[in-house]
């Protein structure tokens, strides 16, 4: 708060007299605007920053990667998004979207190399392809594995002849 | 029966305590908030949910890419793009090849305007411009895909090509904890 102090004059000598002149300021207006903006700040903030899935693509997906059969699980997921998976060059089965971890647990258990590849139509939903990784690495985490090994493609003609008719 | 007489006293409260804390929590309110940035297109995004993330978005250094649906009047609806960018600095260059122009004046959008915008719409080829540019300006920016979990995969995958071609493979899907759904 400010305040201003009047010194007295020293010219007779005799004691000296402090007149104190005390400036009130009235805070009420600025507490006021203060607390609006608090109550402003606090309602508007989130505090909130966006959690992510992580994931890395080959720079060039024009170079073929070679892969055993047998270190290879594919998940195929159809335009009306039922889901198939075959172990290397089996023939795809149909599976429950609820069941994909549990094959790939039972799967992953066996042999930690597997690589999953995860084939998906153009046409299906964004939040199964985010079910199916999170799937993945639900089950890597519960396992204790941390090398990601998954790929991430678009059905072919091919693909979508193999699981059109199952 | 005698009255009883009520002695008003007036009392003091010491309201400084109450206005020092009070003037703490602006400050931290006031520097921690963050305003929603203006978009081109403002998307409402249902973001696709995840159990197993952990981890953060940073705040710095993203360049995001939002791929929402818009009603359109027919009943179907609209893929849309945006690409936003995190650090002002950059904007200007990595938007300037669009060559945008203002709504108003048909001029084209100065640095200034492109600095303040946050995110601007584009097509499938201008996204690979803009990543291109990123890439360019700022090769350790991160990659964040902001996507409605409606969106169909296609979409996605285009995106994922921009980004692959230009080497930014490390890519950020932002996901929702089942919680909050």
């Amino acid at each position: 708060m400010a305040e201003v102090v009047q010194s007295g004059g020293r010219k007779k000598g005799k004691g000296k007299k402090h007149a104190r002149l005390g400036v009130r300021l009235d805070m009420t207006p600025m507490v006021d605007v203060a607390f609006l903006l608090l109550t402003f700040f606090m309602l508007t903030t989130t505090l909130l920053t966006p959690q992510v899935m992580e994931i890395t693509m080959p720079p060039d997906s024009k170079v073929p990667v070679q892969i055993a059969e047998s270190n290879l699980l594919t998940l195929r997921i159809r335009k009306d998004l039922t889901v198939f998976w075959n172990m290397g060059s089996e023939p795809p089965q149909k599976v429950a979207e609820k069941d994909v971890p549990g094959i790939l647990k039972q799967h992953l258990q066996v042999n930690p190399k597997l690589s999953t590849l995860i084939k998906i139509d153009r046409d299906a939903k964004y939040q199964t392809l985010v079910n199916m990784i999170d799937a993945l690495n639900l089950t890597q985490a519960q396992l204790g594995q941390t090398e990601k090994r998954f790929s991430l493609v678009a059905m072919d003609d091919k693909d979508h002849e193999l699981v059109n008719n199952l | 029966m005698a009255k009883v007489k009520m002695k008003r006293h007036g009392f003091r409260l010491d309201m400084t305590p109450m206005v020092d804390v009070g003037f703490l929590l602006l400050t931290f309110f006031m520097l921690t908030a963050k305003f929603k940035p203006q978009s081109d297109e403002p998307l409402t995004i249902q973001l696709p949910v995840a159990q197993a993330d952990t981890t953060k978005l940073p705040d710095a250094h993203i360049a995001t890419v939002s791929v929402g649906l818009k009603p359109l009047s027919d009943g179907r609806t609209d893929t849309v793009i945006t690409f936003g960018v995190s650090d002002e600095k950059d904007r200007p260059a990595i938007f300037k090849p669009l060559n945008r122009v203002d709504d108003k004046t048909g001029q084209p959008l100065t640095d200034q305007q492109l600095m303040m915008k946050a995110a601007v719409r584009v097509s499938k080829t201008e996204l690979e411009t803009v990543v291109q540019q990123a890439r360019l300006q700022n090769p350790s920016m991160r990659y964040a895909i902001n996507a409605d979990s409606a969106v169909s995969f296609g979409s996605i995958d285009d995106v994922m090509h921009a980004l692959q071609k230009y080497g930014a493979t490390r890519m950020n899907l932002i996901t929702m904890t089942k919680e909050k759904s």
